[in-house]
């Protein structure tokens, strides 16, 4: 493929606050020098020559930049840890397993301007003060892997990376690490499993992988697109980066909207932008929007009332949602509330690793219940029931994956309970799509579900 | 003031402090025993690490309940939760005192020691029924009400196998009785019957295997003592090892002579000499028992609450009666 | 007639012989005991003389486990498929003893060259030294064995777990969290794409019509072992929802009848080639 194209299931939208998506689809991903002439390696030059690396750190935290990975961990506290944790060896991985298949935006970045990412993966280096950096890329983006391959040989030649970067003693050794794409292979301490060869499943934390991770030694873990602003931000300023956004939540994320509107595709918008704005930057909704699924298969469910709400950490939690993987699926009259929660629900349930048993079997668990409700033979306390085993399964969490899976179908039960009631007592789908069952419904209400918390 | 009067209250005084201490050994000695003996018969070593043998292993046993936290739950009635081990306890110690341990070895010897001492025997009860009331618990409750009804039940036959020796020796007091065993020999001889009833009625009243369902884990938790912890429930059990020997102590001495020897010689040693030669035969003897006591813990399973109950009624009390019915008529016709 | 009190009385003698018996147990760590050499303290499948794992599928220890840490598949004595848990993770078992049992014809374990496949040991060995055995490239040498064979051979795994010196379940886990198949697909391989975006922009609609076109479920293998129909979340998404991929191209986005015609064309030139090569298709 030219040096200009991104694989077909990416499109880029227009609008929203372009930095990182800048230029990607006319930028030449194949050329260093094309990046360079773009502006690019200005911002590692500046670290490397200028500042040191507490200044790097400094102006990361000035900026106040989050890891986008989902959890939004203050990316200079992290970066803090392992700079005051005393090895003489230190790595830092750029996390592009993208576990959520939905979720394309690290795609974009890596297909379409590997050498950003590779950019800020080499800052962070410097300020942490690793001297070994991995980029963890899943296996079948192959034209990412080509891409990335193809910047980190050129980066080395042209002395950006590998021994004595720019002339001085900084060295940064970069290698790319094919693994498999499973949901939880995104997860921070599942993917130092993973690079070392065991099977990747989560482990309980403290210690934190900044403190010990990869064979005992201290590791950052940093999503592509945190990276790829940290590039952005030692390129540009601190107080650029924090031009947009909220009070917490500075800079932009990017987003995939998929669904039921005009124009699926990718898109960077400041944080703090009512969701409304994205679905309209989207081409709006086809049909009646009824819904925004915020977050991907741990997110939750916004109804169509709530389109005002900023899109920002804070916001969004506040709504029983999460920023995630940046991922949002539009819903609209005609798409079942339930049925959507099952699939959710039904992804996390194969995903899981299997590790902790509450989400092992609760999960599955839940899957059954919404299919014994989607059949219209629920068990008399089953709505009870799902909110009681939601509240083991986020309770005693092992990881942030487990925590969340039940988001989809807690939030939907929330504010689309009547549908769930349809189905369950009456058999009918409110959205008109799910087939409806040939039985008998249930004749007395359930109880209740909002009363138990 | 009276100086003699003076000196029976310093040697009570000091005869009791003696005792009281002495409960703690006793006690540690026989915990030992059991775990080293029940270890022993199932094939096992037992305590064997910490001191020679292990015999430290109990005392550590009981600095290690000294140190747990003593937990009393939030709606115990706190006074008498607090006071219920005491009772037990000062049950078991408070009866010590009649026990003939030795020629002159006697804290209160009185004309009705076996009068004082099943009275006080008794009072253990209601310490029991305090801490089951006391804890605030179902468990504790029911455990309680179980364990009282069961020591009530075995009271009765017990007390009565004790008066076909009574009638027989016709005399109240521990002393008297021992001297009429020299005289005319061991009373187990005369009270074939009256013996196995007492060993049996004994062992329920102490809640030793096979009549220990109180305290079996599996059937009501810790009965009365669920809701104990700490150096409280560590009272309870010691309360049981030192009854164990105080009720070996009392078979021993009803039954097979107290402080005498086997045999009849060396003739009557007096004074010191004596009291060591009789103390060392009654500790002899009444270790054997508690052994035995162990031995059957070892053996035996345990019974069932209506078992329990009903060979303390319907079998203990009627063979206790007609022994009873025999003893006297035996004494009447013989003119004994 | 027993004497009552005997049985009291023989478990009496029992305990006190019992108590100059000599002892039982072991005083460790004075003693320790004698493990033998090659005991790894794990549980473990075995295979009997013929290559047949030795476990009976019984279910017991599925069963009992108070957690359900156990996972395994199987047929009972009824011949009933029983499945405890997703049979992906631990690979479907089928005993012909349990076909014995049920009293039906014995039937070859479900993919019977699995254990008896040939594999190229020197193919493998070659990969694994390429990468120097370092565990950290054990997803990049799967990812070699499945390009080569389509999936990933139990044998090349023991290989592998061999050749690295990984420990069996480790090689296993870590081949059944990353994507790869463990059977052999047949014929051509139709992935239809189960990811939100697909789904929600009508992948249910292509999947229903593939599977009546076809007439299998998803994870069989046609008739004619032409083609396998599975549904994997990562094929597509974004831009060309919905999505299938057939063997290595992805097509989308596609509506149903595009997806029957691309399967049609499949099946034609497999025809054709089959009548040209003169053998009966």
């Amino acid at each position: 493929m030219a040096g200009t194209g991104l694989s077909p299931q990416i499109r880029i939208l227009a609008g929203g606050e372009p930095r990182l998506l800048a230029g990607i689809g006319q930028l030449d991903a194949d050329s260093l020098a094309a990046y360079r002439s773009a502006g690019g390696y200005a911002g590692l030059t500046r670290a490397i020559e200028k500042l040191s690396p507490e200044e790097v750190l400094a102006e990361i935290a000035a900026a106040g930049l989050r890891g986008r990975g989902g959890a939004g961990f203050p990316t200079s506290d992290k970066w803090r840890v392992a700079r005051d944790t005393a090895a003489d060896r230190k790595i830092v991985v750029a996390n592009l397993m993208a576990a959520d298949p939905t979720s394309l935006g690290d795609r974009a970045l890596a297909e379409g301007n590997p050498h950003l990412v590779l950019e800020g993966l080499l800052i962070a280096a410097f300020a942490t003060g690793a001297s070994e950096a991995i980029i963890a890329v899943r296996r079948d983006w192959t034209l990412a892997i080509e891409r990335l391959r193809a910047a980190i040989e050129q980066a080395t030649a042209a002395r950006l990376a590998g021994y004595l970067v720019l002339g001085t003693d900084v060295s940064v050794q970069v290698t790319l690490w094919e693994g498999s794409g499973a949901l939880v292979a995104g997860e921070e301490t599942a993917l130092l499993h993973a690079l070392q060869g065991d099977r990747g499943m989560p482990i309980i934390r403290p210690p934190y992988p900044a403190e010990r991770g990869l064979w005992g030694v201290p590791t950052v873990i940093q999503n592509a697109e945190t990276l790829a602003h940290v590039a952005w931000i030692l390129t540009q300023s601190a107080d650029a980066f924090a031009s947009v956004g909220t009070e917490r939540s500075k800079g932009t994320k990017l987003v995939t909207l998929f669904g039921k509107l005009a124009e699926a595709g990718v898109l960077e918008v400041p944080l703090g932008m009512p969701l409304g704005d994205m679905l309209l930057a989207g081409g709006g909704g086809t049909g009646t929007t009824k819904a925004l699924f915020v977050g991907g298969p741990g997110g939750g469910a916004i109804d169509a009332g709530r389109l005002d709400l900023p899109y920002d950490y804070e916001s969004l939690e506040g709504e029983g949602a999460v920023i995630g993987s940046g991922s949002i699926l539009v819903a609209d009259s005609e798409t079942c509330m339930v049925d959507t929660a099952r699939f959710f629900l039904d992804f996390s349930a194969r995903e899981a690793c299997g590790k902790a048993v509450p989400c092992r079997i609760g999960t599955l668990r839940l899957v059954e219940t919404l299919d014994r409700i989607l059949a219209a033979t629920p068990r008399p306390d089953d709505l009870v029931a799902l909110r009681e085993l939601s509240r083991k399964i986020v309770d005693t969490a092992l990881c942030k994956l487990e925590a969340l899976a039940p988001g989809p179908m807690l939030t939907t039960l929330d504010r689309f309970g009547d549908e769930y009631r349809a189905h369950a007592e009456r058999g009918v789908c409110l959205a008109g799509s799910c087939q409806a069952p040939n039985l008998p419904p249930l004749l007395t209400p359930l109880a209740d579900a909002g009363s138990v918390g | 003031m009276d100086f003699s009067l003076l000196l029976g209250i310093g040697r009570f005084v000091l005869a009791t402090t003696l005792l009281l201490l002495l409960t703690v050994p006793t006690a540690f000695i026989i915990i030992y025993l059991e775990l080293k003996m029940i270890a022993l018969m199932q094939l096992r070593i037992g305590p064997n690490r910490v001191g020679p043998a292990g015999i430290f292993q109990s005392a550590i046993h009981g600095f290690k309940v000294l140190g747990k936290e003593d937990v009393t739950p939030d709606q115990a009635d706190r006074p008498t939760f607090t006071l219920a081990p005491w009772m037990v306890f000062m049950a078991a110690a408070m009866s010590m005192l009649v026990i003939p341990f030795a020629p002159g070895l006697v804290a209160f010897d009185s004309e009705i020691s076996v009068v004082y001492f099943f009275a006080i025997i008794g009072l253990s009860v209601v310490g029991l029924l305090v801490a089951g009331w006391a804890s605030y618990n179902k468990y504790s409750l029911l455990g309680g009400l179980r364990s009282a009804a069961q020591m009530v039940s075995y009271e009765i036959p017990l007390t009565l196998s004790i008066v076909g020796v009574v009638i027989l020796t016709g005399s109240l007091s521990f002393t008297h009785i021992i001297e009429w065993q020299r005289i005319h020999g061991w009373a187990v001889i005369w009270q074939l019957v009256g013996f196995p009833v007492f060993y049996i009625a004994s062992t329920a009243e102490i809640n030793r295997t096979p009549f220990d369902l109180v305290e079996a884990d599996s059937e009501i938790v810790a009965g009365f003592a669920t809701e104990y912890s700490g150096m409280r429930f560590g009272f309870f059990f010691f309360a049981e090892y030192v009854s164990l020997f105080i009720m070996s102590g009392i078979l021993v001495t009803l039954f097979f002579g107290g402080w005498l020897a086997p045999w009849p010689f060396p003739a009557q040693l007096s004074g010191f000499a004596g009291s060591l030669y009789g103390l060392f035969w009654f500790i002899l003897k009444t270790y054997i028992f508690v052994l035995i006591s162990i031995w059957a813990r070892a053996t035996l399973p345990r019974i069932r609450v209506d078992q329990l109950m009903g060979m303390a009624w319907k079998a203990l009390l009627p063979i206790a009666l007609v022994n009873l019915l025999v003893t006297a008529a035996v004494v009447v016709i013989f003119k004994l | 007639m027993s004497i009552p009190g005997s049985g009291l009385l023989n478990g009496f003698a029992t305990t006190w012989r019992n108590l100059f018996a000599p002892k039982v147990t072991r005083q460790y760590p004075e003693v320790r005991p004698t493990i033998p050499d090659r005991w790894r303290g794990r549980l473990d499948l075995i295979y009997d003389p013929f290559g047949e794992h030795k476990c009976e599928v019984c279910f017991q220890c599925a069963q009992v486990c108070p957690v359900e840490a156990i996972d395994m598949s199987g047929f009972d004595t009824q011949g009933n498929r029983i499945r405890y848990g997703m049979p992906e993770i631990y690979d479907e078992r089928v005993d012909p003893n349990a076909y014995r049992r049920a009293g039906l014809a014995a039937r070859p374990m479900r993919n019977p060259a699995r254990w008896d496949d040939e594999v190229d040991a020197a193919f493998v060995r070659k990969l694994v030294e390429g990468y120097d055995a370092r565990p950290e490239a054990l997803v990049a040498i799967f990812g070699a064995v499945q390009a080569r064979y389509g999936y990933l051979p139990e044998r090349a795994l023991r290989l592998i777990s061999d050749l690295m010196t990984i420990h069996w379940a480790q090689v296993f886990g870590a081949a059944g969290l990353g994507g790869f198949r463990l059977l052999p697909s047949e014929g051509h391989l139709i992935t239809v794409c189960s990811c939100a975006a697909c789904r929600f922009s009508g992948g249910d609609a292509l999947l229903a019509a593939l599977r009546e076109d076809l007439g299998v479920a998803p994870g069989e293998s046609t008739a004619d072992r032409g083609f396998t129909l599975e549904t994997r979340p990562d094929v597509g998404a974004g831009a060309i929802s919905p999505a299938i991929r057939i063997d290595t191209l992805v097509y989308g986005p596609l509506t149903p009848d595009e997806a029957r015609h691309l399967v049609h064309q499949r099946r034609e030139a497999a025809g054709s080639r089959a009548m040209a090569a003169g053998s009966p298709s």
